[in-house]
């Protein structure tokens, strides 16, 4: 961009300072276990400080690519096609831990489903861009995304990885819903979806279980209530200053996956409710910006891929800690920026890099007040 | 570019939605700030007591590993219990005398002991360090009844490998501790440090199947770190069950006729149908057993320093010259490529001149007017020189390339090598110098640069006894993962060629000859069973080599190869059998000369026959250099 354009610093900071966390934080999550399992107390750590720079490295690249790129079809088409063909592909590919997840070419690998959310986000903003005012017809607006969504989710699910499936659930419900869709819509899908939750939930046994663990977890502190139990140890041994960093307990034998779902249950240990709200703040910070960026970006496209990129970072953020804290059941959400994962932790800082560039065009926000003063024709 | 500009009723429902999602989103993260709030200040005192308390421990069980059968059910590896002697740090008060007391008990030496714990101080002190693997039942008697005297002295009951027939040490392998190496390699992946892994062989090729998963027991520790209760448990799974294509009859009648012959070597038996392995040993071999619960140091490195490299999978591993067991990848080549006819007759008169050197022929007086059979019965060299430099280097190595030699057989065993059949292309890559026509002549005979593995040499007699596929040879018959046997699929042959019939048949004959006419495969004959097959010695060293040589007190006895396959017409049973420093290749003949017995007499339903005295194999020592009577050129039988 030859035009000097101002781009949002505070967005960029918060983002920064929970890279920088997570670097910290895997290594003294994982030195325990991965010199146990490999003699090797770094692995993790290099590993995850190379993605970081790397991942780092590309925010000011994506700053450079004016994103109404990502409109053409060309673009999106190529997108889902590519992350359908490597949701497939990965079907094919090694189990570990009892899901296939990842594909490995030439050495590199990563999570196709990753690349899912931002195919999706590129998706419905397009879409939404020219059928936003239509929204409320189901043929035209609504069922294109249904149909997307649903192949994709579908493809995740057979991984199977809840988890993301339920983050691209969230995502194309956010846009949709920010797109102005009827209040009766949604009360519809309420009245509908809840009671079919609830029956999916209690019909297979090891969900219930699931549920019901997550509900009373010492009602079986041993069994499937021993992660939920293990992180709330971990998070109120940590008081408010914590145990101090690398001293942490629960991350030695008790927490499952203690450097990737539950790295923030190690910060509360280690760092208390100081650390703890100084990490949620950044994501709180993410949450407010973006959609900031949303309601002053220039054009429709632009507003949608704000809040779907948003939406992506900040809903799992809400449902990783929501889970250390047995707020919602175990999901298999990592946390963005700081759980171990080079994918994740790419995506996450290239859907960054996309928003600084959005934000890089905002309007002035005399716009907003313009456009909120009354008597301006309302929509229909 | 066109884009949607945001018109100001847009704004205004999309700044509507937008400000609900984001109070919605402030309220959301406010709401977890509570929550951290209440777990971490309010209820502190709550959660810091229940750390305190939290005492549980996973702790994994290891797996037994899969057991493996022979093709007909016969247990070939199993499992045992074994008792290990361990210590666990955290509870000794003094580490140095508990080391002593225990040393004093059990008979070790205190010095090694200390050592082991030395090599494991990095551990986390509350995980056993295992001091005396495999104790005896004495040892762990005279630890029990002082268990008082060392605090932290433990003893753990573990699965461990037992290989009961002594049998086949190379194809089972061994197993041992997961490797640092290893522990980085994706084809490990989730497997821990100190588990037991898979290091060669079967054990190794089919380490994942064999491997089974990791139990669980949750147990209750005290602030020590000792196990007070154990409160749940997720029994392992014991690794799937593993069907050989071995026949513990032919395996076992393969290691009787080598213990008889007391020599070294290797011997692959297959199925030429489809490359079912019946029968594989190197000699010599090592105790398997001595692996199972980790083997002594000065075990190891015994191994490793021994010269005769026991370690060494010499069926897969060891290269050697061919000899004259070659001469039938010339005669098919001549014949295919339309060179010569199955009657084309060479006259030999002790040796020929080629580009102006002299090469002879094994038998001095020569062997006068032969055709292809006969040139086959007699191994004549002069034959061979004549029609291998007829052929060329390049058509030589084309066709025992497609009869499997000089290529890797891709049997399911780990660490294969290949050998090497020489052509003008390997040798302008490897010496950037052109091919020399007179280098032809020793290549024919299978001497000169050509090598290759006794697996390889056991694919090539097959594919000679099937009629041109050249099959896989194969160890996996079938898998049962508790659920009952399923077959596991032979694996495709690695390639096949259209062969004329009348054109192998003539090879053929000349192999049945060797064995049944005037040949030097007699001793390999078996009563009313059509047995053929091709012996050969393979020079160890050049004949000027063995002057100069001769006082260092190497062993420069030719090695003794032979091939067969049976019966003649629609063979059931192909094979090779090398003896390191034979002799000759008629004694390898009398070691196959057993198994062709045992396998005949098991098909046709009679007593086998009992393991072969030394004597029974009228074996030939009679060393032809050791007279000082220097031949030129082949010395082939």
């Amino acid at each position: 961009m030859a035009r000097k354009l101002k781009s949002d610093k505070v967005l960029f900071t918060a983002t920064l300072l929970l890279v920088c966390a997570s670097v910290v934080m895997v290594y003294s999550a994982s030195a325990v276990v991965a010199m146990e399992r490999y003699h090797n107390p770094y692995l993790w750590l290099f590993k995850q400080a190379t993605w970081a720079l790397l991942g780092i490295a590309l925010v000011p690249v994506m700053m450079r690519i004016d994103y109404r790129t990502y409109r053409q079809p060309a673009v999106i088409w190529a997108a889902l096609a590519f992350v359908a063909a490597g949701l497939l592909l990965v079907l094919f590919g090694r189990e570990i831990n009892g899901a296939k997840r990842w594909i490995g070419i030439l050495g590199l690998g990563g999570q196709p489903s990753e690349l899912a959310k931002l195919a999706t986000v590129f998706f419905i903003a397009a879409l939404l861009e020219r059928r936003m005012d239509r929204i409320d017809d189901v043929g035209y607006a609504l069922l294109p995304i249904g149909i997307v969504v649903g192949l994709l989710v579908g493809l995740i699910l057979l991984q199977p990885d809840l988890g993301t499936a339920v983050t691209v659930l969230l995502i194309a419900g956010a846009m949709v819903f920010a797109a102005g869709i009827n209040y009766r819509y949604i009360a519809g899908l309420l009245l509908v979806s809840l009671p079919a939750l609830y029956i999916v939930m209690m019909s297979a046994d090891y969900r219930r279980r699931r549920v019901m663990s997550f509900l009373n977890p010492w009602d079986d502190p041993l069994g499937n209530g021993f992660q939920i139990i293990q992180s709330l140890i971990a998070v109120g041994t940590g008081g408010v200053f914590g145990r101090g960093l690398m001293a942490g307990v629960q991350k030695l034998f008790y927490l499952p996956e203690p450097h990737t779902d539950f790295i923030y249950a190690v910060i509360a240990e280690e760092l208390g409710l100081a650390g703890a709200t100084v990490i949620l703040a950044c994501f709180g910070v993410i949450a407010w910006r973006g959609l900031r960026t949303a309601m002053r970006a220039p054009d429709r496209f632009g507003a949608f891929l704000a809040i779907g990129l948003t939406t992506m970072v900040s809903a799992q953020a809400f449902v990783n800690i929501s889970v250390v804290l047995g707020l919602l059941p175990t999901k298999g959400i990592p946390l963005p920026f700081v759980s171990y994962g080079g994918s994740s932790l790419l995506i996450n800082l290239l859907a960054m890099g996309i928003l600084l560039n959005v934000s890089q065009h905002a309007s002035t926000p005399h716009v907003i007040t313009t456009a909120l003063e009354p008597g301006i024709a309302d929509a229909s | 570019m066109s884009t949607t500009t945001l018109m100001p009723d847009d704004r205004r429902s999309l700044t509507l939605r937008l400000s609900f999602v984001q109070y919605l989103l402030a309220f959301a993260f406010a709401a977890l700030a509570v929550a951290f709030w209440i777990f971490q200040v309010a209820q502190h005192e709550r959660f810091r007591e229940m750390a305190e308390n939290n005492h549980l421990r996973r702790l994994p069980l290891p797996a037994p590993r899969g057991v493996l059968l022979d093709r007909n059910g016969r247990i070939l590896v199993e499992n045992q219990n074994v008792y290990n002697i361990a210590l666990v740090r955290e509870q000794t008060r003094n580490l140095d005398e508990t080391l002593r007391t225990l040393a004093m008990a059990t008979g070790v030496d205190v010095a090694q002991l200390r050592d082991t714990v030395n090599r494991r101080r990095r551990d986390p002190s509350y995980r056993p360090i295992v001091l005396i693997e495999n104790a005896s039942f004495e040892q762990v008697v005279a630890m029990w009844a002082r268990r008082w005297e060392l605090p932290g002295v433990i003893y753990q009951e573990v699965p461990s490998r037992k290989y009961p027939t002594g049998l086949a040490a190379h194809l089972f392998g061994y197993v041992g501790e997961i490797t640092e190496g290893q522990l980085s390699r994706a084809d490990f992946e989730g497997v821990e440090s100190g588990t037991i892994v898979g290091q060669a062989g079967v054990e190794q090729a089919y380490n994942r199947l064999l491997m089974g998963k990791e139990g669980n027991r949750i147990v209750e520790v005290n602030s020590l770190g000792r196990e007070l209760t154990k409160l749940d448990e997720q029994p392992p799974v014991e690794g799937r069950r593993l069907q050989l294509t071995i026949d513990y009859d032919i395996q076992k009648a393969v290691e009787d006729a080598f213990d008889a012959a007391e020599f070294n070597g290797a011997a692959v038996v297959l199925d030429p149908r489809n490359g079912e392995v019946l029968g594989f040993t190197s000699r010599p071999a090592y105790d398997p057993n001595a692996f199972a619960s980790g083997i002594d140091r000065a075990t190891w490195a015994a191994l490793n320093t021994d010269e005769l490299k026991p370690l060494q999978n010499r069926a897969l591993q060891g290269r050697y010259s061919p000899g004259s067991t070659f001469k039938m990848a010339v005669a098919l080549g001549a014949l295919e490529e339309g060179i010569i006819k199955p009657d084309f007759h060479a006259n030999c008169s002790g040796g020929a001149t080629f580009y102006g050197h002299y090469f002879a022929c094994w038998k001095k007086g020569g062997h006068g007017s032969l055709d292809l059979r006969h040139a086959i019965e007699q191994s004549c060299d002069v034959y061979f020189y004549t029609v291998g430099n007829m052929l060329g280097v390049d058509r030589i190595n084309k066709w025992a390339t497609l009869l499997g030699l000089g290529v890797k057989s891709n049997i399911d065993l780990p660490n294969e090598l290949t050998g090497l059949v020489p052509s003008s292309e390997w040798k302008r890559e490897t010496k950037h110098e052109k091919w020399y026509a007179g280098e032809t002549i020793s290549v024919a005979i299978g001497q000169g640069q050509v090598s290759v593995t006794p697996v390889s040499m056991a694919v090539y007699i097959a594919t000679l006894a099937n009629g041109g596929t050249r099959v896989t040879p194969h160890l996996l018959k079938a898998v049962d993962d508790g659920t009952g046997w399923k077959e596991a699929p032979a694996p495709p042959p690695q390639s096949k060629i259209d062969v004329t019939p009348e054109k192998l048949q003539a090879i053929r004959d000349g192999l049945w000859m060797v064995v049944n006419g005037g040949g030097t495969g007699g001793r390999a004959r078996v009563d009313r069973h059509d047995v053929s097959g091709k012996t050969g010695t393979s020079q160890v060293i050049s004949n000027l080599g063995r002057l100069a040589a001769a006082r260092s007190g190497k062993d420069l006895r030719d090695h003794g190869w032979f091939v067969f396959f049976a019966p003649r017409d629609n063979p059931q049973i192909a094979g090779v059998v090398l003896l390191e420093h034979g002799i000759h290749g008629p004694n390898a003949a009398s070691v196959a000369h057993h198994i062709l017995e045992t396998f005949f007499a098991k098909q046709d339903g009679k007593p086998l026959p009992p393991p072969p005295t030394h004597e029974d194999l009228r074996l030939d020592y009679k060393d032809p250099y050791a007279r000082g009577s220097v031949v030129t050129g082949g010395g082939q039988q």
